[in-house]
């Protein structure tokens, strides 16, 4: 595999992998990091893709564990301050922006669901991808997913309700 | 009618039961301008995801690729650098003392005076190197002056 096949191969999924990353990272330049990272990583195994059945399952799985591992030192750190700072920030900054309020509070929502739901609303709700699909990237079974997005997409919707009708979190 | 399916689907939706068909259905719906207020918060989240959607990875996608024939020119290099220092140090080193032979004098007085240049050369070295290190008791002093005790 050369690199224009590589890129032939990768190209159609690489948005999907740079939206994961940002779910879970929130910010845009780490998140395109992740990005460059995991096609990097990928790169580098190209000689044995081709045994792989979903390239593109295997490049979300991978963009998932780097995300979560990155969280995790993260987290470890102290550096959390630093990272609530930062949505806050970006909160405002869309909020200037109106009529995209509403966006903004469905994405404050959403970032504050655990991980795995995060990870599960954004397959489905965004990449629009069978659970079939989403239990092999996440080797969960599909009724467990079932689950979680059931409850994912109620929380979401209670949050959102409760914000709208208070105006405030 | 088509409210009532809209009901039914959200349950649906809201048990993770619903068909990727049928929740585009539901985000078509949401995302029309007819929308029933007590169903707008619906329209959000469908706003939101579809939203999402667009977002895209705009950094090029660049591989260091490093090609073969660069490869091969470091390579190169790297011995022509390993031959070059080696038949340097050969070429100036030529092969003069044998072996039991030390370089020792066979007179003594002529010994002594030799040994004596040998020693007096080491010592200028040496004050030649303290001189110039003797600059550095400036900065004790300023030093000093700035932190006075």
């Amino acid at each position: 595999m050369d690199q224009s096949e590589f890129l032939s191969v990768v190209f159609p999924f690489k948005d999907r992998l740079f939206r994961m990353a940002k779910r879970l990272l929130i910010s845009s330049e780490e998140a395109q990091d992740a990005t460059q990272e995991v096609l990097l990583k990928l790169w580098t195994k190209k000689a044995s893709l081709q045994t792989y059945t979903s390239i593109e399952a295997l490049a979300i799985t991978m963009t998932k564990n780097y995300c979560l591992d990155q969280l995790k030192s993260k987290r470890a750190n102290t550096s959390s301050i630093s990272s609530v700072n930062y949505e806050e920030k970006q909160a405002d900054l869309h909020q200037k922006l109106e009529g995209k309020d509403s966006l903004v509070w469905v994405e404050k929502i959403i970032s504050q669901l655990p991980d795995q739901q995060k990870i599960i609303i954004q397959l489905r709700e965004i990449e629009q991808m069978e659970f079939a699909e989403i239990a092999k990237i996440l080797e969960m079974n599909e009724a467990a997913i079932r689950v979680n997005l059931s409850r994912a997409r109620k929380t979401v919707h209670e949050n959102y309700k409760k914000i709208n009708s208070y105006g405030v979190d | 009618m088509e409210l009532i399916r809209i009901a039914s689907l959200i349950e649906k939706y809201k048990q993770a039961n619903t068909t990727i068909d049928e929740e585009n259905e539901l985000k078509t719906f949401f995302l029309s301008s007819n929308v029933p207020a007590h169903l707008q918060e619906y329209s959000a989240l469908f706003g939101f995801y579809e939203n999402e959607k667009q977002e895209k990875y705009t950094k090029q996608l660049l591989f260091v690729t490093r090609n073969k024939a660069k490869k091969w020119l470091s390579v190169a290099a790297a011995v022509l650098v390993v031959f070059g220092t080696a038949t340097y140090f050969i070429r100036s080193n030529p092969k003069t003392t044998n072996a039991g032979d030390l370089g020792s004098y066979k007179n003594p007085s002529q010994a002594i005076v030799e040994t004596q240049k040998a020693l007096f050369m080491l010592s200028h070295q040496l004050n030649k190197g303290i001189k110039s290190v003797n600059y550095i008791t400036e900065y004790q002093k300023s030093k000093e002056r700035v932190f006075k005790k």
